[in-house]
Formats: C-alpha cells, structure tokens, sequence
C-alpha cells in the first residue's frame, strides 16, 4: 500500500517537473518608484489615465482624453506646455487616444483624425480617418493604423493621408456566435492590440491572447509567436472564437461568459525585447495581488517571456487596486532601464504617471 | 376643469403662459423647416427633373459612430443616383479615405462644398456646422430630409 502512495506520488511530481523548471527560469524583480507625475506644484490633474510616450529627451507627453489634450512634461516633472485643445479645427483635438513621438514630430489620433505637430506643439498638418483607429505607430515615414472595419491588420498612410498599402491578416471569426452585434464592433474586440515598430520590424500585440505577429519592412509576415500554457488565454480563444456573445435585457451587447478580460492592458518595444503590461483582470481572474502591477518581458528572438518585473503604485497597501493603462520605456544617462506607467490608484482616486527604474 | 382654470389665478397665468410657449416653439419649427426647404427647392427644381436622386451633405462622418444614414439602403437601388458634399477642408487624402471606408464607388461623385449647397447646408444647420444632411430628391421634388 504505502509503495503505491509513494508511487502516486512520484508520478505527481515528475508531471510538476516541466512546470517548476519554466517558472524558475524566469527571473522576478521589482521596479523601484522614483517619482509619481504630475507632479504636485504644477497642478495638472488627469481626467483619466493617460496614454504615455517618451521622447528622445525624456520628455513624458501624456493623452488626456478626457480633457482633450496632451500634456508634456520634463523629465523632473515640470510641465512645459500643453499641446492641442477641444475642437474640430486644424491643431484641436477631440477625444484623442494614440500618440507616437518619432524624431521631431509628435503624432496624436482623436475621434476624426490624425493630427500631427512639431515637438514644441506647433500644429503641422492632419488627415481625417472614418474608421475606429485601435492603434496607431510610426515607422520610417509612415503611419501604421490598425483600424476597425478595415480588410487588412494594418494600413499604411504617408503623412499627409495617402494610404500606401496594407498587410496582415485579421484574427477570423464566426459571426453568427455573436447575435445581434454589429460586426465593427466584434472587428475592434477580438483585434484590439498595439502595433510595435524596431528599425527594420514591425510587431503585432493582440491584447486578448498576447500573440506577437511579426512582419518584415514590406509587411511579410516573419513569425507568429503565442504564449503558451495560460489558461486564461486559452479560455480566451475559447470564449471568442467559439462560445460568443449577446445583448442582454437592457440592449448591452455582453459576452456569454463574464469571467473575461484583456490579457494586456500595453505593450512596448525596447531593444530586442517587447514589454507586456499585463491587464488587472488577468491578474484578477488568475488570482493575483492586484495591489501591484505586472510587466513581463518577451524576448523577440527567442520568443520566450524571459522575464518579470511587478510594481506598486506611491502607497503600497495590500487592499489597494491599480489598473494600470499605458507603458513608455527609455534608458537613463546611467543605461539603466527607466519605465514610465500611467495607472489609476483606487486608493487615492486619481491618475498617475509612476516613474519607475529597473534596479539590476 | 376650465371653470375651475379661470378662477385660479395662478393656473390661468401657466395655462396662458405655457399655450404661448407651445405657438412660439411650433412657428419657429415651421419656419425653420419651410425656409431650408424653400432653399432646396430652387436649386432642384430643374438640374434633378426625371430622376432620383440622393444628397448627401457630410460634415463629419465615422463608419461606427456617425454612419451614413440609408446609404447601404439606397446604394442598393440601381436607379439612385448618389452624390456627396463634404467639408470645404477636406483634402484630396481625406475624400479617398472616406470613399475607401464606407466603399462608395467610383460612380458616385464626392465633392467639396461650395455656392449654394453651402448656402442650405448652412441654412439648414442654423449657420454652424454641425450635422450631415441627407437629401432624397425625386423628379425634382424633395422627398425626404434628414439630419444624422
């Protein structure tokens, strides 16, 4: 009797073995906080959290959206100016999202279209777009848009609008599972992600299973890598693939199962290696401390999560929920990793740009 | 009820009040509604004679959000012809994007707008820009108006 408890035993744990070796592999470190935006004497307060980018000069620029205009900040936090206003005119923004920072210009994507201005504010030119943009980069001198209703997973615009050519193919889905929604709404669902560009590369983030598609410069489709051995990706794929949605009683369009959400909240590339930012309902349906945030770091060439990083907003306070938005990541003058992470702190009520540095 | 209306003073003077009210809101929809349609009619009584024809008035419009009203309707019947106007600004780019995104073919004519489409347009929208306007003209005669 007690060999074959023994040998149960065994069995269990030669099957746990796979398990333990991955996760040992994959080194945890914590990001130290170095300074929380805005800060206090500039008395700027987010009507929301922002969206994050970082220029070449440590600048933060912050979307926002709420109250119509991007901030920018220095990198101590002083508030140099405020770029576009509430408006339909040429320089106005109106519910802006997306912005990039490339070279000397600083491009922003509102509700009707693509404003783009110098790095001082000074308004350049816009396009207009007529679709849902779910994201939006810049790579040489182009546009890539993911856009809603649109063929393709990414078009390719010149600055002034001309639309050059697309690539990549959508994720696929069965419609008729998904009863009464409107197709461009389904398209923006399953598709939401974030476009990713190295010099020569361009990367797909899809938020809901974080698969990473990369393309050539002329958008051939180089690899597909998928992150393996996540239940909750998996019951993901599941869901919206096979199971669906509806409309409830009071006309919401709903999915069929309610234990769901994004995988990753942003993404970002830095050096060879894309920075997930992962979503607190992930962390929440998986059971984790959502009184710090997440950040795991895949490497684009061996197409592994390598490793993990968490962090916590200003008061660390085991009840205290952060849900965390957008993610800019830029080097020091002492090579150390800096990471910029705009968050909403449940405890304080407000919305934050956390300074964080990567201590190893 | 009336009697009673008459002999409470306060009653009298809402009951006055609120029918004046009503009048006014009612005249000045009549003719705000008559004035744009007396603007369109001059302009269509002869270039739209023995035809259908819809006019589409853009000022801003999204494939989600702001569709445009009827089109995958209208578009459907061979014997409509469909013309859009939209926004002085719009450039070159921004007509092919908007062309590209609600898939209006080449058949159908997207301008920017000027002279006396401007003219209703602006008539029509109280001198702001602000609404699109759809215009379905038939032998001459407006069929029907609609703001979206």
């Amino acid at each position: 009797m007690k060999k074959k408890i023994l040998i149960v035993f065994f069995v269990i744990f030669l099957f746990q073995i796979p398990y333990i070796l991955t996760e040992k592999r994959i080194k945890v470190e914590e990001l130290k906080l170095i300074r929380v935006l805005p800060v206090k004497e500039e008395r700027v307060f987010f009507k929301t959290t922002p969206f994050i980018v970082v220029d070449n000069f440590g600048n933060v620029y912050a979307v926002d959206n709420r109250e119509h205009t991007v901030y920018k900040f220095d990198r101590n936090g002083k508030l140099l100016q405020k770029i576009g206003r509430k408006g339909e005119g040429p320089g106005d923004l109106e519910f802006p999202v997306h912005i990039c920072v490339r070279k000397d210009k600083v491009f922003i994507s509102d509700n009707r279209a693509i404003s783009i201005f110098d790095l001082n504010g000074k308004f350049i030119n816009r396009f207009r777009k007529f679709r849902h943009i779910i994201s939006m980069a810049v790579f040489r001198d182009t546009i890539l848009l993911t856009e809603s209703s649109a063929e393709k997973l990414i078009n390719v615009y010149d600055f002034k609008g001309k639309k050059l050519n697309s690539f990549g193919e959508k994720y696929k889905v069965d419609y008729s599972i998904y009863k009464g929604w409107p197709k461009a709404y389904i398209d923006q669902m399953i598709n939401r992600g974030k476009i990713l560009c190295s010099n020569n590369y361009i990367f797909y983030i899809s938020y809901a299973f974080g698969d990473v598609f990369g393309y050539s410069a002329s958008g051939k489709l180089l690899f597909k890598k998928e992150i393996k051995n996540i239940d909750f990706i998996k019951k993901s794929r599941q869901l919206l693939f096979k199971i669906g949605g509806k409309i409830n009683k009071r006309g919401y369009y709903i999915l069929k199962r309610k234990d769901w959400g994004y995988f990753l909240n942003d993404a970002f590339y830095f050096k060879n290696k894309i920075y997930l930012l992962l979503s607190e309902n992930y962390l929440r349906f998986s059971k984790r401390d959502i009184s710090k945030g997440e950040i795991w770091q895949f490497d684009v060439k061996t197409g592994k999560i390598e490793r993990k990083f968490y962090f916590y907003p200003l008061e660390r306070d085991k009840i205290n929920k952060i849900y965390t938005r957008s993610l800019a990541i830029r080097k020091n003058e002492n090579n150390k990793l800096l990471i910029y992470i705009s968050y909403y702190d449940d405890r304080k009520g407000d919305f934050f740009i956390g300074k964080y540095i990567k201590q190893n | 009820m009336i009697r009673h209306l008459i002999f409470n003073k306060w009653k009298k003077i809402i009951f006055v009040s609120s029918a004046f009210l009503i009048t006014g809101i009612i005249l000045n929809v009549h003719v705000y509604l008559t004035d744009c349609k007396r603007a369109i009619n001059r302009i269509i009584k002869n270039d739209f004679r023995g035809k259908k024809t819809a006019v589409y008035i853009i000022n801003d419009a999204h494939i989600e959000c702001r569709p445009c009203f009827k089109y995958d309707e209208l578009s459907k019947d061979k014997n409509i012809d469909i013309m859009f106007y939209v926004r002085k600004d719009f450039s070159d780019n921004d007509i092919e994007n908007f062309r590209d995104a609600f898939k209006i073919p080449i058949k159908y004519v997207i301008k920017r707008i000027e002279g006396e489409w401007e003219k209703i347009y602006k008539r029509c929208n109280k001198n702001k820009f602000l609404y699109n306007l759809l215009i379905l003209i038939n032998d001459g005669e407006i069929e029907e108006i609609r703001r979206f």
